[in-house]
């Protein structure tokens, strides 16, 4: 009853028309109805049937009216519509506003047979639609980028196509980064307010900045999702770990699927999983795949997408280095940690080509190709100007921009014997102690070089827990392969791909589509789409597998549970709008209805 | 001889027998049967002889077998009296709805074929009380006159039937075929005035002439209806379900005046006008057992 009592008329001054038009109406009623004269041979039986009839229908007394009622009711329906009768409706009350839509995954959440994003795209169109051509609009998106897609725009037109094109992504939202963003163009113009339309599934808590009014779509949280996979090799065959979690607020009964590769179904496995609770399912003694296709089902879900996953075994082909020089005990046992590479003993540079080679304090020539790992380089090998040893001991002066050492746990080293060399210009020393360059590392005629300027013998580098992780970023910094860390990927993730460096071009295929990429030394970067699933990695010219890729659906966007967001507490600026609905059209249309009532009533007598 | 009648159609009416569902009493010799027995050829019983009986009724057959004298008796037909009541308000004469004309003809009609037969025609026209009348016609020699007096009559003026059979001058003095025409269109009823007429009469006999524009009329829009009687007005806004709720009050009213006479005893003749007038004559009539 609250809107009803709100309502009011944009044009009061209409309904004076009232106080003419309805007696003139009366009054040309009552000079139209002249009745003609009809000599009859007897009105008797006449007033009997009108008094019978009176009498069985009290009403038919206001039947005589019935064209004279309709009328009426016709004209005050259009005074009515005329003086535009609204009421106020929550809407944009600021000169600028600035709409924050929520695109992130959880948006893509079904309830009534529309997604949370639809059901956030009508409210605002809503709003436009009621916005006054003074009221100017900021639109931006929350995924995982924000993105401002429209600006200060009184458009209503423009800004409604613009709302209409939207989409929800794949991503989690960055809360923090959008509200930042917002509130950077709402802290310049003191009439904008700041509204977030969103299901509040989003993390809050890290942002300092608020929005000052927040919108809620959405109201159920039945949701189960595959949450994470591994797997275990047990002989040929796999064990898979599926973990599913129930986000909803009721047990569910959910049937999880295991395909392989040629989508042949492996092992299928029911079970019920209480409100908030995850349970692990394992399938035992899953043949061979490339890939396994995970697949989730479940009779109350409102958000499908993260119902499976595409998941591929750990086991990949090992890189097999080559090794020259002495052998050494700490470096062995930290590369056996990392398990995509082998090393094989060589006393001098092999003719077959290997990916990676590691020198430890050896003469003779360096091999032609790959990356090298040095380990005390020689004046011979004519990598570094040697200029002679010192002992240095103190706090190492770590730089931590580069990949090798970053955020390497390593305070102090001593070190009793450094070779002294004079700094190349392609490389940077990213260890030192007292200005004393002992780790370099760089780029040498196309390929990356890190030189170790001490034996490992001659330190406590490798007594420290620093070390296994200082050779594993070595590692991975100068063999990046396509391996666990990249099999999975999430929306929006720049991918580095170090491949053969034969191959020139990749296509990147999945179900929907394909993008070909140029490969430059056997390495691009790609960047994944918003598109979730499995990527197949495939060699242009030969069309062979190169690898795959998994993006699932984000886990944080499972969590479907609408939630309310704390609003700011600074006051909005001043309502200096108001958005009403307008009912005028109501009323058209009902006094178009009762013409054309009118006109069946003249037509048929009746 | 009248612009009533072509002579094809007073020949159809000469083979004609008015029926008398009641044995009538008269004064006279004629075709209607009486409650006496008598002359006739039609056989009623037998009794006894009595002295000074007519010899030649003696069954003489009876005679032979039993030697006793039986007389034979027979239906003695006597003329009666025929009136005919013609209501003669201004609503039988409305517009070009024809109830005049057929009304006319109906009366003279039934006195042709009354006057043929011997009988005795007596012609009242009513409307608040007894307008004209004409006395005890006989005989062909007087079929002009009647139609005459048919034709002359001036229909006008408020009818009511109840008032009008109040007097004494309506009410036939010597019991007889009553015959009443009129279109029963009286607020005050007929149920009075037919009581009386009853009381005096053997037979009566109604005649309800209705139009088909008075049972179904197919006027439209706001009419202000006059009564050609009594002036009285009626404004009405015509709608179909105002004609539907018309028409089933006429087809009740007319059930009404039906049923009233059925338990009455009166025989009841529709008479629509639109119908073709040898119709309504030779078939309604005989239907209802009024001519054979």
């Amino acid at each position: 009853m609250k809107g009803v009592n709100n309502v009011h008329f944009l044009s009061p001054a209409y309904l004076w028309l009232a106080f003419y038009l309805l007696p003139t109406i009366i009054f040309l009623y009552l000079m139209k109805r002249t009745y003609q004269d009809m000599t009859i041979s007897s009105t008797w039986l006449w007033k009997q049937t009108l008094r019978e009839m009176e009498a069985r229908k009290p009403w038919q007394k206001f039947r005589y009216h019935l064209l004279l009622m309709l009328q009426l009711l016709a004209a005050l329906f259009f005074i009515v519509g005329l003086s535009q009768p609204a009421f106020p409706i929550q809407g944009l009350t600021a000169k600028h506003s600035i709409l924050v839509i929520d695109i992130s995954g959880s948006m893509w959440t079904q309830e009534e047979g529309k997604t949370r994003m639809e059901m956030a795209k009508e409210k605002v169109l809503e709003w436009i639609d009621h916005k006054s051509e003074q009221q100017m609009v900021t639109l931006i998106t929350m995924g995982k980028v924000p993105k401002i897609v429209a600006s200060k725009s009184k458009d209503r037109t423009g800004l409604k196509r613009t709302i209409k094109q939207l989409q929800a992504g794949m991503s989690a939202a960055d809360f923090r980064t959008t509200m930042s963003l917002a509130n950077a163009i709402s802290v310049n113009d003191p009439s904008s307010e700041v509204i977030v339309i969103s299901d509040g599934a989003v993390q809050t808590a890290t942002s300092t900045h608020l929005p000052h009014r927040f919108v809620q779509v959405g109201k159920t949280s039945e949701n189960v999702a595959i949450g994470a996979v591994s797997s275990e090799q047990e002989g040929h065959q796999q064990r898979l770990f599926v973990r599913v979690d129930n986000w909803g607020k009721k047990k569910n009964q959910i049937t999880v699927s295991v395909r392989n590769k040629e989508n042949r179904l492996l092992q299928t496995q029911s079970m019920h999983i209480a409100s908030g609770k995850s349970e692990v399912i394992h399938f035992e003694s899953l043949p061979p795949s490339d890939y396994y296709h995970i697949q989730l089902r479940s009779d109350r879900d409102a958000l499908l997408l993260d119902n499976q996953q595409y998941y591929f075994s750990n086991q990949k082909n090992a890189v097999t280095m080559q090794w020259m020089g002495d052998r050494n005990l700490f470096l062995q046992k930290a590369l056996a940690l990392h398990p995509h590479f082998t090393w094989e003993q060589s006393q001098q540079s092999s003719q077959k080509l290997s990916p990676f080679t590691i020198v430890n304090n050896h003469p003779q020539p360096l091999p032609q190709t790959g990356p090298l790992f040095v380990i005390r380089p020689h004046q011979a090998q004519k990598l570094v100007t040697v200029t002679g040893t010192t002992s240095v001991s103190g706090t190492v002066q770590i730089d931590q921009h580069h990949p090798i050492v970053h955020r390497l746990p390593l305070k102090e080293l001593a070190i009793s014997e450094v070779v002294q060399v004079k700094v190349p210009t392609w490389a940077e020393p990213v260890l030192k102690i007292n200005e004393t360059p002992i780790l370099l590392a760089g780029e040498y005629q196309g390929r990356k070089v890190v030189i170790f300027l001490f034996d490992l013998q001659h330190s406590d580098l490798v007594l420290q827990p620093s070390f296994p992780i200082l050779v594993a970023q070595t590692i991975n910094w100068l063999y990046p392969v396509l391996g666990m860390k990249e099999s999975q990927a999430t929306v929006g993730d720049p991918i580095d791909f170090n491949l053969s460096p034969h191959i020139q071009k990749v296509v990147i295929v999945n179900k929907d589509q394909q993008w070909i990429q140029s490969v430059q030394k056997g390495m691009f970067r790609w960047q994944v789409p918003e598109q979730i699933g499995l990527y197949r990695i495939v060699d242009a010219q030969t069309q062979e597998d190169i690898g795959y890729l998994s993006v699932p659906f984000p886990r944080e966007e499972s969590d479907v549970t609408p939630q309310a967001m704390a609003t700011s507490a600074q006051k909005p600026p001043t309502a200096t709008f108001s958005s009403q609905q307008e009912w005028w059209w109501w009323f058209a249309l009902c006094t178009g209805l009762i013409i054309s009532l009118e006109w069946v009533v003249v037509t048929r007598g009746d | 001889m009248s612009t009533l009648f072509d002579p094809q159609f007073l020949a159809k009416l000469d083979n004609i027998h008015l029926i008398s569902r009641e044995r009538v009493r008269g004064m006279q010799a004629g075709d209607r049967r009486s409650r006496q027995s008598g002359s006739s050829k039609d056989f009623v019983d037998y009794r006894t002889y009595f002295p000074g009986d007519d010899l030649r009724l003696i069954d003489w057959h009876a005679y032979a077998r039993l030697g006793k004298w039986f007389l034979k008796t027979y239906l003695d037909e006597q003329k009666t009296d025929f009136y005919v009541y013609l209501d003669g308000s201004q609503s039988m004469d409305h517009s070009h709805l024809s109830k005049r004309a057929t009304a006319i003809r109906l009366a003279a009609a039934l006195g042709y074929i009354a006057l043929v037969r011997g009988e005795r025609v007596n012609l009242y026209t009513f409307r608040k009380q007894i307008d004209q009348t004409l006395f005890s016609l006989q005989g062909r020699k007087n079929i002009s006159r009647l139609f005459q007096f048919l034709e002359e009559i001036d229909f006008s003026g408020e009818g009511d039937l109840n008032q009008a059979f109040t007097d004494p001058k309506a009410i036939p003095q010597r019991g007889g075929i009553c015959c009443v025409i009129t279109d029963a269109f009286f607020p005050s009823g007929m149920d009075q005035g037919l009581s009386y007429l009853q009381g005096a009469s053997r037979q009566v006999i109604l005649f309800h002439v209705t139009a088909k524009m008075e049972r179904d009329p197919s006027y439209q829009g706001d009419l202000r209806l006059i009564d050609c009687e009594s002036q009285e007005t009626k404004e009405i806004s015509m709608t179909n379900t105002l004609r539907r709720e018309y028409r089933n009050t006429v087809q009740q009213f007319m059930r009404n005046v039906e049923e009233n006479c059925f338990r009455r005893g009166l025989i009841y003749v529709s008479i629509p006008v639109e119908e073709p007038f040898e119709q309504i004559l030779f078939v309604r009539l005989r239907r209802s057992g009024i001519i054979r």
